[in-house]
């Protein structure tokens, strides 16, 4: 395809859209709602661009009109840049804060606008939720209503179960507006420094985080990989270092949920490890509202990060006087979809599911024991039933938790323990165990691996912020 | 208001499992059984048609046919359109307003009414017109306001 | 019944229906549209039915009820055959009257028959109304007489003889030349040449196809489309059908707004029958064209009407529209080929094939063919629908056909088009009404909404309302019509609340031109026309507003007071009583005086006081008088007539 672009000649593949064909000869053009990762929205019409066919002109947004043979476009017209001048007019009187916008605007010569001046920081530019629901896959945050009234949120104002704080929202926000929202998890690089200094405590290692401690064990209660985290609850609970534990549970065969449990009962209820990641953050604020204040919450890295986002951004102790959590994190390469693992164990080893023994990932391998007999393969085969937005996190051993717990790194029948709070240690002493040998290096490479898909996946996202 | 009867919600969703594009149906579906979207089925619809949330929510926020919030027992929609807004529909919701000492898209807190605007009921030629439950008012007054709403218990 | 498998079959059909129907039988005919059920269509109904069960006379009499004949402001209406009698404004009191005299003794009840008010004359049938008179009902005509509940109705009316004819006579490109020849534009919104739009579903790549009917209806104070699917379905049916046929889809939609549930319901028989005789599904009518459709319902949002929203919508999404610059035409429906037109065009392509293109171009102007059903509201004396020629002047519709303004006053513009559209005020009463000639005058013909406006209403306020209902109806998504929107509104509601300033006009000009220019979809680009129009047209109105801080049409609460003339006030206590804020000193024998400083200017002392006395009026743009004082405030009653003042 031949265009022409400001009087300058350019030929493009068909299927590229004006924007690309432009940006590839050094023609600036302003957008704020576009990302070369993501479908084009057209909604900041900042873009927009005069083009001329067969003498006539129209006015379209370059970001995702495709190029077409003998064009003519025009990127500077004096009516093009009437237009992007009120546009940034407008997003000006609604985000005066916003130095995105202070600039683009000052660029077009705006600096004061003629209307009302409103305090607002975001601009909806649905880039946040189009990473969310394009790339990532978890859809955590939507736009919500229509009109002048259309925002951006999670349902009902309320804490969302399915951000898994991947921070990709973050990254791409044009303004502040994602750093103030109340009821997702957007961790940054920030955030973890902030948190790590405000929560934990211990040497920091490049790798696997702020750590006091590294331990394997074996629980003399028994359970799956040697039953720390079970041990853990239930001397916890003993020595009252809380009074309530939220936890996964299995219901309907295989599938799970979080319940809040109040005594040993409970907690052995809740024993075996899932690959299944569940609602978890309604189920803690349930619990704060029904009264309860002292409470172990045991999680997902993804799940660890939201607790400690609320902590970070929360004034929990105001709004929950008394309030104390202690966080056992889990270790995590991903976690599988429900209904796809269930069909894929099915189809694979012909085993139900939900009549399983137990499951466990160990060595690369995922073993799921049945009627007495163990199946296995490789996790790798699995990739298409690994959950949405899995892929986008970086973190293998809960680096934010008080207290890390694993299989990985320890002997068979034993647990991998990481100590990374004063929470964590007394914990940790609480517990009856018998330890053994830890092999760090096989955690790190594990942590290594995870880490750099993450960063991989994450870049592609980095690379088309402006 | 109703509780919501989860095994009513699972059987609509059933209606529609397998099939393609069907979400704003099957809300319309839990819409017009219980008057409103509860948190309890979009997380129904969410976990049993492999939806996220957010998404579900999005559409039921977007559509004014559906509503977030429990209503009352009595719904009365006052028509806005351009042809009952020449002939005092505001007038009328004013009155309404005033009568029930709440405003458009609230519910009196004994749950008899909730109000709503709607932009055109098509039934121009009545203007202005109100919709209470199934039930057209039309060529309505704002002296009539009181009699109309008296009907409804 | 047995599917119908040829044309034969199908004349085969039609012959024994009418056959079976004896046209000297007794028949009442009740009109059961949306605005009838508004009028207490139902009740009158029960009343027939009841009134005949008593009478003994089921078998001997005949009942149908059908759909909206359009007469809506006189509604419930039935017609009496064979005489063709027509009853208006029919309560259920009326009705053993009606059984006894005009069904029994074949006597004529006056009262029920339509007035002329000019000449004091009656009239007995519908075509000598006034309203009737005047139009040319070709697509709504079936609406009169048809049961849309009953197939056999539309049947028998000649119904679904024009697919037969397309689908055994004529090949897909045959249609479309057909339709090309007849010049005929799309119903909804911007008149687009429905055969080249086919022609280019048709021509796109891309396996299936889909054919879309929209009965989103959202321009608020329309409503052609509901009535026809109210009234008959199966005409919607065949026109969606021929289309198919031409386009080469098999598979259809019906995108109807659930707020018509009598539209849903009925359709959704028409659907059901219409599958049963075999106008729809696997080898129609023996031709081997196979066609289904399904029914979607929109859940409310007037962006929706807009192609690419609804497509969205059918696959279960927001309605927002696509930020594609690619016609639905090539990948519309799951990115398919789509073809979308309103109700009222699908339904005028049955006429078209039965009585040809040339018939249809005789009708209308040059660029403009066939009739258009216009929604005649607002401050009209006859409202309801309309059904004309192309071309027919505003003032023929209004005054004609409309019998004119309300209670004598002075027409002020007529809003057509819709949210997108704008209003034509008096100077263009005499212009030819259609799709050319209405975008001129800077308004549009939309989906043929006309809201008649009179002295009392206020323009300014007009076009605020306009964009308050689009702050709402926008999705808003792009930055123009979102920001615009709620800035225009800013502006609006400023000036009506009596602090507009300088520059207000130039400002809402500069947004609606940019608005125009940079919107993502046609609601965002045509979302400043009614204010831009308005401007164009009421200048001075606008300029009252913000430099006099007067409503000439004394509609702004902040811009007008309430007062009560003392001369006029004959103390009959009914302003006072009503005032909600006690805000009327008055008493028996004492003139009424509104205490200002609590007037909350509901006006309800306005419409309470009696016409007779006409004491209390608006006041805009200059000084309340002064209250009189107390002692100055006592009537004496006089002898005679009148009060005497002390």
């Amino acid at each position: 395809m031949k265009l022409e672009i400001d009087d300058k000649t350019v030929e493009i593949e068909a299927g590229n859209t004006l924007l690309a064909a432009a940006r590839s000869i050094g023609i600036d053009i302003p957008t704020l709602c576009y990302h070369p990762a993501l479908e084009p929205f057209g909604a900041c019409r900042l873009c927009s661009v005069e083009i001329e066919k067969r003498g006539r002109t129209k006015v379209v947004t370059a970001c995702n009109y495709p190029v077409e043979d003998g064009l003519i476009v025009r990127t500077n017209t004096p009516d093009i840049i009437e237009i992007r001048k009120l546009l940034l007019e407008l997003l000006l009187a609604r985000c005066p804060d916003e130095g995105r916008i202070q600039s683009l605007a000052s660029e077009y010569g705006v600096s004061k606008p003629r209307f009302q001046i409103e305090d607002e920081h975001c601009i909806l530019c649905g880039l946040c939720t189009r990473v969310c629901e394009e790339l990532v896959g978890v859809s955590a945050i939507n736009v919500i209503s229509r009109g002048v009234e259309r925002e951006v949120g999670a349902p009902y104002n309320e804490l969302s179960d399915d951000c898994i704080g991947c921070g990709a929202c973050a990254l791409v926000c044009p303004t502040d507006a994602i750093r103030l929202e109340k009821n997702i998890y957007p961790t940054t690089a920030e955030d973890i420094q902030e948190i790590e200094g405000k929560f934990l405590e211990g040497e920091r290692d490049e790798v696997l985080g702020v750590f006091s401690d590294l331990v394997a064990g074996k629980a003399s209660t028994g359970g799956q990989d040697g039953g720390m985290v079970t041990a853990l609850l239930i001397s916890g609970m003993k020595n009252n270092l809380f009074d309530a534990a939220l936890v996964v549970r299995r219901v309907e065969g295989y599938n799970a949920e979080a319940v809040v449990v109040e005594d040993e009962q409970g907690i052995l209820s809740a024993r075996g490890t899932k690959y299944l990641r569940v609602p978890m953050m309604s189920k803690l604020e349930a619990a704060l509202k029904a009264g309860k204040r002292r409470i172990a919450v045991v999680g997902t890295p993804c799940e660890v990060k939201a607790v400690r986002k609320l902590q970070q951004q929360r004034d929990l102790e105001r709004e929950y006087p008394g309030i104390e959590l202690t966080i056992l994190g889990l270790f995590c390469l991903e976690s599988f979809d429900y209904d796809g693992l269930k069909a894929d164990m099915s189809s694979r080893f012909d085993v139900e599911l939900d009549k399983a023994d137990k499951t466990q990932i160990s060595k690369g391998k995922y073993i799921v024991t049945a009627g007495g007999k163990d199946y296995s393969c490789d996790v790798r085969d699995m990739e298409a039933i690994v959950r949405e937005g899995c892929p986008y996190c970086g973190d293998f051993v809960s680096q934010l938790a008080d207290i890390s717990i694993g299989s990985v790194g320890s002997p068979d029948d034993c647990s991998t323990v990481i100590v990374r709070s004063k929470a964590g240690k007394k914990l940790l002493d609480a517990a009856e165990f018998v330890s053994a040998e830890v092999d760090k290096k096989q955690i790190v490479k594990l942590a290594k691996l995870k880490k750099r898909n993450a960063d991989r996946n994450l870049a592609t996202i980095l690379d088309g912020v402006q | 208001m109703a509780e919501i009867n989860l095994k009513r919600v699972d059987e609509i969703i059933e209606g529609y499992k397998g099939e393609e594009g069907v979400l704003i149906q099957l809300l319309l579906d839990i819409q017009n059984e219980f008057n409103w979207i509860s948190p309890e089925a979009i997380a129904r619809i969410s976990e049993q048609m492999r939806i996220p949330k957010s998404q579900i929510y999005r559409i039921a926020s977007f559509y004014k046919a559906m509503s977030l919030k429990p209503v009352g027992r009595h719904i009365i929609h006052v028509c806005m359109g351009t042809a009952c807004q020449v002939r005092g529909a505001p007038k009328i919701l004013d009155r309404i307003e005033e009568n029930l000492k709440i405003k458009e898209g609230e519910t009196t807190s004994d749950m008899r009414f909730s109000l709503k605007r709607v932009n055109c009921l098509g039934c121009c030629a009545m203007g202005p017109v109100i919709l209470v439950d199934g039930t057209y008012h039309g060529k309505i007054t704002s002296a009539m306001v009181e009699s109309i709403l008296g009907q409804y218990e | 019944m047995p599917r119908i498998r040829s044309k034969a079959d199908l004349k085969a059909l039609r012959k024994t229906i009418v056959g079976h129907r004896d046209l000297n039988k007794p028949y009442i005919t009740l009109c059961s549209g949306t605005a009838c059920h508004a009028t207490g269509s139902d009740v009158v109904a029960a009343a027939i039915q009841e009134e005949l069960e008593k009478q003994g006379l089921t078998e001997e009499v005949g009942v149908r009820r059908t759909g909206c004949h359009g007469f809506c402001e006189r509604g419930p209406i039935i017609i009496i055959y064979p005489e063709e009698i027509c009853y208006l404004n029919v309560t259920p009191e009326d009705v053993p009257e009606i059984i006894e005299k005009t069904i029994k003794e074949k006597q004529i009840i006056d009262r029920l028959l339509y007035l002329d008010s000019e000449t004091g004359e009656r009239k007995v049938h519908e075509q000598d109304i006034p309203f009737y008179k005047y139009q040319t009902r070709l697509v709504f005509s079936g609406n009169l007489w048809v049961d849309p509940t009953n197939i056999e109705d539309y049947i028998a009316l000649g119904g679904y003889r024009a697919l037969a004819k397309v689908l055994n006579e004529m090949t897909p490109e045959e249609v479309l030349e057909e339709v090309k020849r007849a010049n005929l534009r799309g119903r909804g919104g911007g008149g687009f040449p429905a055969g080249w739009k086919w022609e280019s579903t048709r021509d796109a790549a891309g396996e299936p196809k889909y054919v879309i009917v929209n009965c989103d209806e959202g321009d608020p104070g329309a409503y052609m489309d509901r009535s026809i699917m109210e009234g008959n379905p199966h005409r919607v049916i065949e026109g969606l059908a021929i289309v198919a046929y031409a386009i080469g889809s098999h598979h259809g939609f019906f995108y109807v707004r659930q707020e018509y549930p009598l539209a849903v319901n009925n359709l959704a028989i028409a659907l059901e029958q219409a599958k049963e005789y075999g106008f729809l599904g696997a080898d129609i009518l023996g031709s081997g064209f196979e066609f289904d459709v399904i029914v979607h319902r929109g859940a409310g949002a007037f962006v929706s009407g807009e192609s690419s929203a609804l497509m969205n919508a059918i696959e279960g999404k927001v309605g927002e529209p696509r930020p594609k610059y690619i016609h639905t035409s090539e990948s519309g429906v799951w990115d398919k080929p789509s073809n979308l037109n309103n109700v009222e065009t699908y339904a005028i392509v049955p006429l078209i094939f039965e009585k040809g293109a040339e018939w249809f171009c005789s009708i209308g102007t040059e660029g403009s063919k066939g009739t258009k059903i216009f929604s005649l509201v607002g401050e009209v004396n006859n409202t309801g629908l309309v059904e004309v020629p192309m071309g027919t002047t505003l003032r023929d519709i209004i005054y004609k056909i409309g019998g004119g303004i309300r209670s004598g006053k002075r027409f002020k513009g007529v809003q057509t088009g819709g949210p997108s559209g704008g209003i034509i005020p008096e100077q263009y009463l005499d212009s030819p009404v259609d799709f050319d000639e209405l975008t001129k005058l800077g308004s549009m013909m939309g989906s043929g909404g006309m809201i008649v406006m009179d002295e009392n209403t206020c323009i300014v306020d007009l076009a605020r309302y306009f964009v308050d209902f689009l702050c709402e109806e926008s999705c808003g998504k792009c930055v123009p019509c979102r920001e615009g929107l709620r800035r225009m509104r800013e502006i609006l509601e400023g000036i009506v609340a009596g602090k507009g300033k300088e520059g207000d006009i130039a400002m809402l000009e500069e947004i609606g031109a940019v608005m125009k220019k940079a919107s993502l979809c046609a609601l965002g680009t045509t979302a400043a026309n009614p204010a831009l129009s308005t401007i164009r047209y009421f200048r001075d109105e606008y300029e009252a507003h913000i430099k006099d801080k007067r409503c000439p049409a004394l509609v702004c609460k902040a811009l007008i007071s309430y007062y009560i003339e003392p001369e006029k006030c004959t103390a009959c206590l009914l302003c006072s009583k009503n005032c909600p804020e006690d805000a009327i000193d008055g008493g028996k024998k004492m003139i009424h005086v509104i205490d200002q400083s609590k007037c909350i200017k509901c006006g309800i002392c306005y419409d309470v006081c009696p016409s007779k006395a006409g004491a209390v009026i608006k006041i805009s743009g200059t000084p309340v008088p002064a209250p009189i004082p107390e002692a100055k405030r006592k009537i004496a009653r006089g002898k005679g007539k009148g009060e005497r003042r002390v």
